[in-house]
C-alpha cells in the first residue's frame, strides 16, 4: 500500500493545470476578430517620388506587421479587367486605404497612412482566415469567413495574389534591391471577388477559390514567395466601396 | 487523454483488487469503511479537463486554459452497505480561457471563468483485511451539474461563453485513517477534477 499512495498522487499531478486545446486544430485556424486594414499603393520602380515614399511605407507596414496589406501594381490602365482601371486610378503614385476612391497626388500617401490607421481602431463586423494549397501551377485558396454580426446586404470575398522579394534591380539600378506586396493577380480572376450570403451572427461559412500562377502570374518569380491577400468588400454598383476586413497567408 | 486515464482507473481498481485476494477475513471490527458511517471531507484539487473548453475557438487561433486557483471542494458520504457509500461533493474552480489571434500575438481574448459543480457521488469501497482497516481504497463515480460564470476579456471579443451543464467524475481513491476518526484522502481519475487531496473525518 506504501508504495500506491505515491503512484496515485504522481499519476494525478503529471496532469498538467494549464493546457492548451489542440485535440482537433482545424484546417484554417488564422481567423482574426482584429479589423484589419488593406492598403494599395500603385506604383512603378522607375518612379523617383514612388521609391522616395517607400520607406516611410515599409516603416508603417512593419509598425503594424499583418494589419497593413500593401500592394503594388504597374499594369496597363486602358485594360477595363485590370486591377488598376478597376481601381480608378489615373497616375502613380496614388495610394488607396482599400476602396476604389485612390488617392493620386504626391502628398497622399500620408492620408492612406492616416486611413489605414483609422480603420485598424474599429471594430469588425466579420473576419476571414484562409489557406492557400499549391497544386502545380494551382493554388487552392480555402477560406472560412466568421460574422460578428448579422451580415445582410451586397458582400464579395476576394483574392489578391502578391509576391514579396522581387529583386527589382535591373530596373531601378540599384543592386539588391527588392520590393515587396507585387501584384500578381486575382483568384478566379475576380478583382472584387464573388459575392458571399449573408451571414447570423456568430456563424461560419466555407469558400474556396483558385489562383493559376502559369496563366495570371505570368511574371512571378518564386511560388513559395507568393503570399495571398482575402479582402471582403461591401459592394455598391459591382465596385468595393467599402473594406470590410481582410487578411494574409504565405504560401507553405 | 481519456482512453489513458479511463486505462489508468480501471488498471487501479484491478491491481488493489488482485492485492486484496479473495480470501481476505472480512470480519470487521472497525474497518476503514462501514455500513452506516459517515465521512465528511474537504481540500483541493487539481484541475478538471472537461469544463471550460476551447475548441470552439481553434480557428481564430492558439486556445490555452488555465487554471488559476486550485479547486477546493466539500464532501459528505454514507455507508450504505460494508461496500457502499452515497453522498455528494460540492467543487469550486477558477480557470481562464485564452484566444491567441495566429495573425497579432497581441489580440487576446476569451474569459474567466468561475465554476461551481454539485455532484451526487456513489462509492464501491474494497477491504483489505483486517491488517489494513486503515485504510480505505474505493472507486468513485459522480454525476451531477456545473454552472459556469463567466467575464469576457479583449477588446475583439466576439466570442460566445461556455455554458452551465452536466457535470460528471470517475475517481480512484484512498482513505487515510492514522486516527479512529480522522485522516486523509487522495483521488485521482478524470473529471470535474483529476486530483483531489484534503482532510476527512467519519462517524
Amino acid at each position: 500500500m506504501k508504495k500506491l499512495i505515491p503512484a496515485i498522487v504522481v499519476a494525478a499531478l503529471a496532469f498538467n493545470s494549464c493546457t492548451k486545446e489542440n485535440s482537433e486544430i482545424p484546417e484554417i485556424n488564422n481567423i482574426s476578430t482584429e479589423r484589419k486594414a488593406l492598403m494599395l499603393k500603385f506604383g512603378s520602380t522607375t518612379c523617383g517620388i514612388c521609391n522616395a515614399h517607400e520607406p516611410a511605407l515599409r516603416a508603417f507596414y512593419n509598425e503594424n506587421k499583418y494589419t497593413v496589406i500593401g500592394i503594388s501594381v504597374l499594369q496597363d490602365v486602358t485594360n477595363t479587367t485590370d486591377i488598376s482601371w478597376q481601381y480608378n486610378y489615373s497616375g502613380i503614385p496614388a495610394y488607396t486605404e482599400g476602396t476604389y476612391n485612390v488617392f493620386d497626388t504626391t502628398t497622399t500617401k500620408d492620408i492612406a497612412i492616416s486611413s489605414a490607421t483609422a480603420t485598424i481602431g474599429t471594430k469588425a463586423d466579420i473576419g476571414v482566415g484562409l489557406k492557400p494549397i499549391l497544386n502545380g501551377d494551382n493554388v487552392t485558396i480555402k477560406m472560412t469567413l466568421a460574422a460578428f454580426k448579422d451580415i445582410s446586404g451586397t458582400y464579395n470575398v476576394a483574392v489578391y495574389a502578391i509576391e514579396d522579394g522581387v529583386d527589382v534591380s535591373a530596373v531601378s539600378g540599384n543592386p539588391g534591391e527588392t520590393r515587396d506586396h507585387v501584384y500578381r493577380g486575382a483568384a478566379n480572376n475576380l478583382v472584387w471577388g464573388m459575392p458571399i450570403a449573408n451571414m447570423a451572427k456568430g456563424e461560419k461559412k466555407d469558400y474556396t477559390m483558385v489562383y493559376n500562377l502559369g496563366t495570371q502570374g505570368t511574371n512571378y518569380n518564386d511560388a513559395m514567395k507568393m503570399r495571398y491577400v482575402a479582402v471582403i468588400y461591401k459592394m455598391e454598383n459591382n465596385r468595393g466601396v467599402e473594406v470590410m476586413n481582410c487578411n494574409v497567408a504565405a504560401q507553405q | 487523454m481519456k482512453k489513458t486515464t479511463i486505462v489508468f482507473i480501471l488498471s487501479g481498481i484491478l491491481a488493489v483488487h488482485a492485492w486484496a485476494g479473495p480470501g481476505n477475513d472480512r470480519t470487521r471490527l472497525r474497518n476503514a469503511h462501514s455500513k452506516g458511517q459517515f465521512t465528511f471531507g474537504g481540500g483541493i484539487g487539481i484541475g478538471g479537463l472537461q469544463y471550460p473548453h476551447g475548441n470552439d475557438y481553434l480557428q481564430f487561433g492558439e486556445v490555452t486554459i488555465e487554471h488559476s486557483k486550485l479547486p477546493y471542494n466539500v464532501r459528505a458520504d454514507y455507508g450504505m452497505t460494508n461496500d457502499i457509500s452515497i453522498g455528494a461533493m460540492i467543487n469550486h474552480f477558477n480557470a481562464r480561457v485564452e484566444v491567441k489571434d495566429n495573425t497579432d500575438p497581441q489580440n487576446k481574448n476569451g474569459f474567466d471563468y468561475k465554476s461551481t459543480s454539485v455532484l451526487l457521488r456513489a462509492s464501491y469501497h474494497i477491504y483489505l483485511g483486517r491488517n489494513y482497516v486503515w485504510l480505505d481504497p474505493y472507486a468513485t463515480g459522480m454525476f451531477g451539474y456545473h454552472i459556469l460564470n463567466s467575464i469576457p476579456f479583449g477588446d475583439n471579443n466576439y466570442f460566445e461563453p461556455n455554458q452551465s451543464g452536466i457535470a460528471w467524475s470517475f475517481q480512484l481513491g484512498l482513505n487515510i485513517y492514522p486516527f479512529q476518526n480522522f485522516g486523509i484522502y487522495l483521488e485521482g481519475g478524470y473529471g470535474t477534477n483529476i486530483a483531489n487531496t484534503g482532510l476527512v473525518i467519519r462517524f
